[in-house]
């Protein structure tokens, strides 16, 4: 390869890998200048924490699936229904809400998960049937009104206690992502299924255990947007795997294998909540808002598939 | 004869609906049979936009694309009909939507073309983008048209625009050179590239001609409704689908009728279960639960029975190879 | 190294700017009534200008949506915030739940905003608690519209604000007696076997007392409700509304009028457009609450027989009590709930000479001002619950245009 070539490859290389930070400083300085500062007071670092919160959590747990090249549509109504059913025991225990939240989670991810591993249908697809199957019966199953909870839960929706579990959680999945073979057998099959299969690995484990993670993470979010907003509906966890899928995107995660790292999770959901709050603080008009979201989103998109092919060793 | 066999073909595909429209006369005789026609008009007007998004869906997914943000456009295309009107009436309305339809659907499919890897994300992205552009468009603005603008609603201008839609879709499906150039790319892409077709030209077209029939159907619903309102987000992620299940069923009799009829029947079937259900007291947000449920069994039937029968050809394939080398050793 | 270098220097840049920029400031209040949407750099000091009132921030949630409810809402209170020597902070949740509405007023109280608006139908039962509390955390005066009498806030809510010094009140409207009064306007114009498009039942919304309201003028007046639709996946689309229509028509045949308790503003264009088809105008009539956008059209066909809306002065009445506090006048101790008005328009007519002023600003500047005892030493307590009280169309007319 030429001197020249290489040297053409290399800024392109240094574009894909530092996106993410740019974008991410340059949503913090514009919308710095535009709300003159009060971006960072500390009430607005406590609401960019608190909005982050879910999507961290969400983006953490779906790494292993975008690494497989694929994505969890499903995430949205498994927020919901895992809302529902914990709003609908907590008024007899809190704790026993937590487990009811995780344990309904995961069995929808792992009902994803099975017949993402069995069924030769696009997951896409699957994952968006199954989200329209479980959110058609929420509204007949809550009457359609809000589950309540009790008021004492508001309490644990303090910002230290999100922090807490986010670094903890964090700290599994990294673990898990990069130092065990769950992360690395995910990478493999999205760089390569065929590949994969050939060397052994297990394709059916891996895309089951990849919805898992994604279930234990909608578990997790419906908790604490219950302890947020004091009960549950069908409306709670309205369009979470779009934002999710968007934020990894932003994160730099615009495909699978192994350009899905672990801090893509944590770039993506900071500039989501960074961007939405600097924009409400600077009077954006919702629809302008989605707007330059999706745009970005697009953007992002068109950009990294342009410049990926330059991303070869 | 073939006029014949079409003929049967068509009796036998309108077998779904006439079974579906018995099922619901048997439960419901005062709504389904006691109105006399008024419930087949019902259902066959109030068919019409399913049936011509899911034409102008069913042009992505011959080229193997699948466009969920047709939907969106469709009501990005209504609101933008809603300022034409008021800035000159009916004409300018018609002429100015399609003029968008063109220009916006021109822009998305150069989106989607310059995306190479064809993701359902992708898709995701372009309806969250067009629904918001429509939410920016009817802010701070009224969205709803005058009665001299809803002539297209009433008969014979409804089944006018459907079966003039219908022939449009239909020539240049069986009878284009872009339809088979379609197919080409939809059934073997390294083979159409081989054989010259221009992948990105043959997409990029075939997502124009489904934003020019997401703009046919904008003129319709808006004539219908006489006004619209902006869905944000993914909201109407919802119309693609009962699109999208048009399209599996048009699959499901594809052996009897044509796709362009098949999906108008399906469409059909569709709308005469929407009516039912509510009529019996189901409750109608149990459509979606229901709807979703069939399109994944209706999906995993047709990859199985299409993953068997490609399996079957290439045991075929194989066997007559097999066949083949047999007889040249014997021959030798 | 290169991602830590961006990082590390976008961040010193940022924090620099912090240093040198206000806190708590970066939103602004729209220049004039007619463009809400527009703003202008806050010019505004401890004491509003040239009236010599204290200044403050009130905030208050703005869905953007224009609709013959969002949009004077919008425009009477941005009136009022500007009259009273205040500052109006306004916020734009992102859809239209609990949860988003929660995350616009942690946005709120960010901007350090001394009161705040809430609608207590974006809240519910559900969220209110936690929009109680965060406002209570915050300091900030708080008080409710378009939601029930105190003693229906629920007990989790009422907990909280009940004793609570920062509690402004809450503002209700007789959805029985709306509902009621509909029904008995199509009564009165022969129409008794109805068809009806509202919001889903259950236990929270206000459907029930509307609900309530038709089940009364069912007993009273011997109407029948033939059949309902209420999927708002359905009852959120003009088209919606014209397909409920014709479903309805084609199903009950003997139908002759429609009630509309709800989602009237998105359905009400395609349900006219569906009996002017069926060219059933002169024998089929309609009642809706909630006021839509183009009335008029709807009146003049003579489909629309009744309409009750215009309850768009709450925040208005809330930006008062604030204002009264803040100017160191408090008219009442604690929080409390107001009977605010419908406007209700029985006739095609009634509707038609409506909207002859409807874009009109319901209290005008010189009216605001009385309502402050610095200003007015007479208006009290009962003043103000009178003045709530007698808002109507008569009261509109008699204030603005008796001659």
């Amino acid at each position: 390869m030429s001197e020249q070539k290489r040297e053409k490859m290399s800024w392109q290389r240094t574009v894909l890998k530092v996106y993410p930070f740019v974008i991410l400083a340059a949503v913090l300085l514009v919308f710095g200048i535009l709300t003159g500062g009060s971006l960072f007071s500390s009430r607005n670092l406590e609401n960019i924490l608190d909005q982050s919160f879910q999507y961290l959590i969400g983006c953490m747990a779906a790494l292993f699936i975008f690494a497989q090249g694929e994505q969890d549509f499903a995430m949205a109504s498994n927020v919901a229904l895992s809302a529902i059913a914990a709003a609908a025991v907590s008024q007899i225990s809190v704790p026993l809400a937590l487990v009811v939240a995780l344990a309904v989670g995961l069995a929808i991810g792992c009902i994803c998960g099975g017949m993402y591993a069995k069924l030769p249908i696009p997951v896409f697809f699957l994952t968006m049937c199954i989200g329209n199957v479980i959110s058609g019966f929420l509204g007949p199953l809550t009457n359609y009104s809000s589950v309540r909870t009790p008021v004492s839960m508001l309490d644990l929706d303090n910002a230290i206690l999100k922090l807490a579990v986010a670094v903890v959680f964090g700290v599994i999945i990294y673990i898990l992502y990069n130092r065990t073979r769950y992360g690395k057998n995910s990478r493999a099959i999205g760089a390569s299924s065929t590949v994969a299969k050939l060397s052994g690995i297990n394709l059916s484990k891996y895309k089951f255990a990849a919805f898992v993670f994604t279930g234990l993470a909608a578990g997790i979010v419906a908790f604490f947007s219950i302890c947020k907003s004091g009960g549950a509906s069908k409306a709670t966890g309205t369009m979470f795997h779009f934002n999710v899928m968007v934020a990894m995107a932003l994160g730099g995660a615009t495909t699978g294998g192994p350009k899905v790292k672990f801090i893509c999770a944590i770039i993506g959901p900071l500039i989501i909540s960074v961007l939405t709050l600097g924009m409400n603080l600077a009077s954006v008009p919702v629809g302008m808002q989605n707007l330059l979201k999706g745009a970005l989103f697009l953007c992002v998109m068109v950009l990294s598939d342009r410049l990926s092919k330059f991303d070869i060793d | 004869m073939a006029i014949l066999n079409k003929v049967k073909g068509i009796l036998f595909g309108l077998i779904l609906p006439i079974i579906v429209y018995a099922f619901f006369s048997i439960l419901r005789p005062a709504v389904f049979l006691g109105s006399g026609f008024g419930t087949i008009y019902t259902v066959l007007v109030q068919s019409i936009t399913t049936c011509i998004l899911a034409w102008g869906m069913y042009y992505s997914m011959t080229v193997g694309a699948l466009d969920f943000s047709i939907a969106a456009e469709m009501i990005l295309y209504e609101i933008m009909a809603t300022i034409y009107y008021q800035m000159g009436g009916f004409w300018l309305m018609v002429v100015l939507t399609m003029v968008s339809a063109f220009v916006v659907g021109a822009v998305k499919a150069l989106i989607k073309e310059l995306i190479a890897v064809k993701s359902m994300v992708v898709g995701l992205g372009l309806t969250y983008v067009l629904a918001s552009l429509g939410e920016v468009l009817s802010t701070n603005r009224s969205t709803v048209i005058g009665g001299d603008a809803t002539i297209l609603a009433g008969a014979p201008y409804n089944f006018i625009i459907l079966i003039g839609t219908g022939i449009i879709m239909w020539f240049l499906l069986n009878k284009s050179r872009f339809g088979a150039q379609a197919r080409a790319v939809g059934g073997n892409l390294a083979l159409a590239k081989a054989a010259g077709i221009k992948d990105h030209v043959v997409g990029f077209k075939a997502s124009l001609v489904g934003s020019v029939f997401a703009g046919i159907a904008a003129i319709f619903t808006l004539s219908r409704g006489a006004g619209v309102t902006a869905q944000t987000g993914l909201t109407s992620m919802g119309s693609a689908f009962s699109s999208l299940m048009c399209v599996f069923i048009s699959m499901f009799i594809g052996k009897f009728v044509n796709t362009t009829a098949g999906i108008y029947i399906g469409a059909v079937s569709m709308s005469i279960i929407s009516i039912g259900l509510v009529s019996i007291g189901f409750d109608s947000e149990l459509n979606s639960t229901v709807t979703s449920a069939f399109l994944l069994v209706l999906m995993t039937y047709t990859i199985i029975t299409g993953a068997r029968s490609a399996d079957k050809v290439r045991r075929e394939v194989a066997a007559a190879r097999i066949r083949k080398d047999k007889n040249t050793g014997s021959n030798s | 190294m290169k991602k830590l270098l961006a990082l590390l220097l976008a961040l010193i840049m940022v924090l620099s700017l912090a240093a040198c920029g206000q806190e708590g400031g970066g939103t602004q209040e729209p220049d004039n009534t007619e463009d809400p949407g527009t703003s202008e750099p806050d010019e505004g000091g401890d004491e509003g200008g040239d009236t010599g009132l204290v200044n403050f921030r009130m905030g208050y949630f703005d869905t953007g949506s224009q609709d013959g409810t969002s949009t004077p809402l919008r425009n009477n209170l941005v009136a009022a915030i500007e009259s009273l020597g205040a500052t109006g902070v306004p916020v734009q949740p992102a859809e239209s739940t609990s949860d988003a509405y929660l995350d616009a007023l942690d946005t709120l109280l960010s901007q350090d905003v001394d009161a705040v608006a809430l609608p207590w139908v974006s809240f519910m039962y559900a969220g209110s608690p936690a929009a109680v509390k965060k406002c209570e955390d915050a300091g900030v005066y708080y008080g409710f519209y378009w939601g029930p009498a105190m003693e229906d806030l629920g007990e989790d809510t009422l907990s909280i604000c009940q004793d609570s010094e920062l509690f402004l009140g809450c503002f209700y409207q007789n959805e029985t007696d709306a509902a009621y009064s509909a029904m008995e306007t199509l009564h009165n114009y022969g129409c008794d076997q109805i068809g009806y498009i509202g919001l889903a039942a259950s236990n929270e919304m206000q459907e029930n007392s509307r609900d309530y309201g038709c089940q009364l003028a069912i007993e009273d007046f011997g109407m029948e409700i033939l059949v309902e639709q209420r999927d708002t996946n359905v009852t959120l689309t003009a088209e919606g509304g014209a397909t409920t229509v014709e479903n309805f028509l084609t199903a009950y045949p003997e139908m002759d009028g429609l009630i509309i308790a709800g989602n009237t503003q998105f359905v009400m264009p395609g349900v006219h457009q569906a009996i002017t088809a069926a060219g059933r105008e002169d024998d089929f009539k309609v009642a809706a609450i909630d006021f839509p956008d183009d009335m008029a059209t709807y009146a003049e066909s003579g489909v629309l027989v009744y309409d009750s809306g215009g309850h768009v002065t709450g925040p208005v009445y809330l930006t008062i009590l604030a204002a009264n506090i803040m100017n160191g006048t408090p008219l009442a101790e604690g929080g409390q709930s107001y009977n605010q008005q419908y406007i209700k328009l029985t006739s095609s007519e009634e509707i038609m000479g409506w909207m002859e002023i409807e874009d009109e600003i319901v209290y005008n500047t010189d009216e605001l001002l009385q309502c402050l005892q610095v200003n007015n030493p007479d208006f009290d307590l009962d003043a103000f619950v009178e003045m709530v009280e007698s808002y109507s169309y008569s009261d509109i007319m008699e204030r603005h245009h008796s001659e």
